[in-house]
């Protein structure tokens, strides 16, 4: 064989194994295209989230929803108005004898994987109406991936001109992540072989014990030495700070982790420790995983693979609220 | 001439089994591996 055929021989070779890796390429992501639109994955939906809906903003909050913006996560209609929360339109000016509050929080409380109507938030308004013979008007802020720290440059920022006769905020437990800097979803966020790809190579190195389990990462956040932890403190103190300066009655909600229930669960210290907090800060605060303590979890998850709570769990998390708070706590003239 | 498409043949084949099984073990971890995950938000 003369040295050119060789040459062609590797050549040819490495052509037909470039050309087989891109077929194999191609064919998962139409694999993965058609599996995803079948069986809603929560990397996936929600880097489509991402990618759709936010925005880079200057404040405080760091990204927000885009304005007047649809779309449709796991299965789930999204509609923003014009501030870009996940709401109907707000008025600037009060109906008579409206009682509106201010919603903090994150993903949970944005509903994702929830039908608009069937959030706690709505749900809560329809039983405080109820209750009171004034109607509530619960003003939802939630963003996914929002922590203590945008939750508070919302309230400071973003709500500031809100004729608001009350707060109310539902922590999760990620809320004491660092606020991370916002950036474009890159480019390959845009494959679902790479969305899939790089989630379930973090779900094998946590299987591996190379990268921390979901209840190490969680508690690890709350360590005093977390570099995250300062700023949620912070950010917690600061809440109560500027509701005490607009009069707001503040309800500070515990949410449970959503991955089990037992009531000797490994976040129980957390949450007495976060209750803590909070009520030193001024809020009332409302544990709601007592509620949660007879239901098995996968019946309340908006998909096997997102423990995101679906309407069943925001009906127990309103129904929770709503016989803990007394909602003459909102009304000017009770107060 | 023959000689190359048997080899794009080959090259074929194993690709659409090399997908079929990758495509399968991320399926099979989304259903039964994906629980024990915090909510994760690199790409998000």
């Amino acid at each position: 064989m003369s040295g050119g055929s060789r040459l062609r021989g590797t050549l040819a070779g490495l052509s037909a194994m470039l050309f087989g890796l891109v077929l194999v390429a191609v064919l998962l992501e139409i694999g993965l295209r058609v599996y995803a639109a079948i069986e809603p994955n929560v990397d996936v939906e929600f880097t489509r989230y991402a990618r759709a809906m936010k925005a880079h903003t200057d404040s405080g909050v760091r990204f927000l929803h885009e304005a007047n913006a649809h779309g449709r996560f796991f299965g789930v209609d999204v509609d923003t108005n014009s501030h870009g929360f996940r709401d109907v339109e707000i008025p600037a000016e009060k109906s008579p004898g409206e009682v509106r509050l201010g919603v903090l929080g994150d993903s949970v409380t944005f509903g994702w994987g929830v039908p608009y109507g069937q959030r706690f938030t709505e749900l809560l308004e329809e039983k405080w109406s109820a209750a009171t013979g004034r109607p509530f008007v619960l003003v939802n802020t939630g963003h996914g991936n929002y922590n203590s720290v945008q939750e508070l440059a919302m309230l400071r920022e973003h709500l500031a001109g809100q004729p608001l006769d009350g707060l109310l905020q539902f922590w999760y437990i990620n809320d004491a992540e660092p606020t991370p800097e916002y950036r474009s979803p890159p480019w390959f966020a845009r494959s679902r072989l790479a969305v899939f790809l790089w989630g379930k190579a973090d779900l094998l190195r946590r299987r591996a014990g190379a990268a921390a389990t979901f209840v190490d990462y969680y508690r690890d956040l709350y360590d005093e030495t977390a570099p995250g932890w300062p700023a949620f403190r912070d950010a917690i103190r600061g809440t109560g700070d500027t509701a005490r300066e607009r009069g707001l009655p503040w309800v500070f909600v515990i949410l449970p982790e959503f991955h089990g229930f037992a009531a000797d669960g490994p976040f129980r210290d957390v949450y007495d420790r976060v209750a803590r907090l909070a009520a030193d800060a001024g809020a009332i605060v409302v544990r709601v995983e007592p509620a949660f303590g007879d239901v098995d979890p996968a019946t309340i998850r908006v998909a096997t693979n997102d423990v995101h709570p679906n309407a069943r769990g925001h009906a127990i998390i309103a129904r929770a609220v709503a016989e803990a708070v007394d909602p003459r706590l909102w009304t000017e003239d009770e107060r | 001439m023959s000689g190359a498409r048997n080899g794009l043949r080959r090259v074929v084949i194993v690709a659409v089994v090399v997908a079929l099984v990758v495509l399968v073990g991320i399926v099979v971890l989304d259903h039964f591996g994906a629980q024990p995950q915090p909510f994760q938000y690199l790409l998000h």
